[in-house]
């Protein structure tokens, strides 16, 4: 019954970002925006799920504000954590609802995507001979664009969510995460800006998992620990949120 | 088994310098009306918090139906119906919150919900954060009443309500509840609504436990007695407090008012009277107003 609690708190988020979708689809099918002659359509693919992600971000700061956090905030905490459940068992249904739906989302988008590309390269009963690269059809590629753009939707929904936890405030939660992103963002900014050399070191956040352009396009060293250290790096926040509220007095 | 629904042997709770309790001793038996009376600020939520699990003690012991809320607060939770801040999730309806609790309690009755919704005349239909004061109060215990808990945990439930709501509720809590054999708690700082309620009261006051008595007891045993003479006793087990002024002396007894007042006859005293007590004056003995204002000026 949590999870209805959880599913009424962010349903709205999750509508919006249908409509989002709905409006992206028509798009898509009216105008083929795709016109990847000339890069690879990998890259594209890339593009578009870090772009869309990135909007999705918008929704993932609302979500992250909706915790339990904000909840005690709000002064239900005293009711809230006098049902009989262990406190983890909230945090996480609601760390996990929100991640579902905004992974749904983002496969939805990344779904549009592949299916503009069919229509505009294989539609309609003709083949193009201008397809650049079929390899984006190819389900690893897919999952990798999808992976990139749900690990940059994750941080800022976990890290927004860790935030409302220790503020105990929404409003204060989404201010901090916010800040913390434009703060890292900056600073990366400034060292690509005052010391290139120590650039390579500080991770993008966002991640690029290909190299090369056009046909020569491969994917990144070290990929996949990449992914395992910013997955350690997410799931660290909302641990970090449990050792908080398990110790949180109400 | 004990007989004991709520135990704590020392139990203190301070937030750095500040001690909000300090060695509470506290016997709430099963089956009780346990009124928990103290002036604002003299530790009553942070006692009921810590029964909850909500607050960590930082010393002594609680045990609720023998279990402590530190380590086994789902156990305890089960069975407890707690009614502490009275806010609930605001954009829920009555109908949503009966529905969203039906899922934790495996003894929850919708028909009880039902029944205390139409008693109580709660708009369920309405959203929580439009409710009034009053309904908010009654939804919240609405809520523990059905839940089917063994005992019940009330913090100030009559705050801020009118006496018509106030009655509805001490009846409900009364009638439907405890007549079951089940255990209400309620801290309060209206005393005539604990006297009328309650069958065991325990008075806090910077944290302490001043008194924790039966109030049947407390009706037959405690005293005033007023006297004129010269080298009065002051040390005695059934003195709770004494006062001296212009010759004459006070005496709050606890117990045993006829045996002290032949003693004080046979010292030499003439007794002026000897006068039973009600909660309010007892009260106000304790918490050590010298003048009687009426206590529900003070709450």
């Amino acid at each position: 019954m949590y999870l209805w609690k959880c599913w009424r708190d962010v349903r709205g988020f999750f509508f919006v970002g249908i409509a989002y979708l709905v409006i992206l689809l028509v798009l898509a099918i009216r105008h083929h925006s795709v016109d990847a002659n000339n890069i690879s359509l990998l890259w594209v693919l890339w593009g578009f799920t870090i772009v869309h992600a990135a909007l999705l971000c918008v929704l993932a700061w609302g979500m992250g504000s909706l915790g339990v956090g904000g909840e005690i905030g709000k002064g239900v905490g005293a009711y809230l954590l006098t049902r009989p459940r262990q406190r983890k068992l909230f945090l996480w249904q609601e760390w996990l609802i929100s991640m579902a739906l905004l992974s749904t989302l983002l496969i939805l988008a990344v779904c549009i995507f592949l299916a503009e590309i069919r229509l505009h390269y294989f539609g309609f009963g003709y083949q193009t001979t201008a397809m650049p690269a079929s390899d984006v059809f190819h389900l690893k590629y897919i999952m990798l664009a999808g992976i990139c753009g749900l690990l940059l939707v994750a941080l800022v929904y976990s890290m927004t969510y860790f935030f409302t936890m220790i503020t105990r405030s929404s409003s204060r939660g989404l201010i901090f995460a916010i800040g913390t992103i434009t703060a890292y963002l900056f600073m990366k900014m400034e060292i690509n800006e005052y010391a290139p050399h120590l650039s390579s070191h500080i991770p993008d956040l966002v991640l690029v998992p290909f190299i090369g352009h056009a046909s020569a396009t491969t994917l990144h060293e070290g990929l996949f620990v990449s992914i395992l250290l910013r997955l350690t790096v997410i799931l660290l926040f909302p641990l970090a949120a449990q050792f908080v509220l398990e110790r949180a007095e109400v | 088994m004990t007989d004991l629904a709520i135990q704590t042997q020392g139990l203190a709770k301070s937030y750095g310098p500040l001690g909000a309790v300090d060695g509470l001793n506290l016997h709430v038996p099963r089956g009780s009306i346990y009124g928990f009376l103290g002036r604002n600020g003299a530790g009553k939520t942070t006692t009921i918090r810590m029964f909850a699990g909500l607050a960590r003690r930082t010393g002594g012991s609680i045990q609720v139906f023998g279990l402590d809320p530190q380590y086994d607060h789902i156990a305890i939770l089960e069975r407890t119906g707690f009614v502490i801040d009275k806010m609930l999730i605001p954009s829920m309806t009555g109908n949503d919150l009966v529905r969203f609790n039906r899922a934790f309690f495996p003894k929850w009755s919708d028909v009880l919900a039902k029944k205390y919704a139409e008693a109580l005349e709660i708009p369920m239909k309405q959203k929580f954060s439009k409710l009034s004061s009053g309904n908010k109060t009654k939804l919240c215990l609405l809520l523990a009443l059905a839940q089917g808990a063994d005992l019940l945990v009330l913090d100030e439930p009559t705050a801020g309500l009118d006496p018509v709501v106030t009655d509805q509720l001490l009846r409900l809590i009364v009638d439907d509840f405890a007549n079951d054999g089940r255990t209400a708690f309620l801290s309060s700082h209206h005393l005539s609504e604990v006297e009328r309620v309650a069958d065991w009261v325990g008075i806090i006051d910077h944290g302490k436990l001043l008194l924790e008595a039966q109030l049947d007891d407390i009706r037959i045993g405690y005293r005033r007695i007023r006297a004129i003479g010269r080298e009065l006793p002051t040390q005695s087990p059934e003195i709770l407090k004494l006062h001296r002024s212009e010759g004459m002396t006070e005496y709050v007894l606890r117990a045993n008012a006829d045996a002290f007042t032949a003693r004080l006859r046979n010292e030499g005293a003439t007794v002026l009277d000897v006068s039973p007590m009600n909660l309010s004056e007892i009260f106000l003995e304790l918490v050590g107003k010298e003048s009687h204002v009426p206590v529900e000026v003070l709450a």
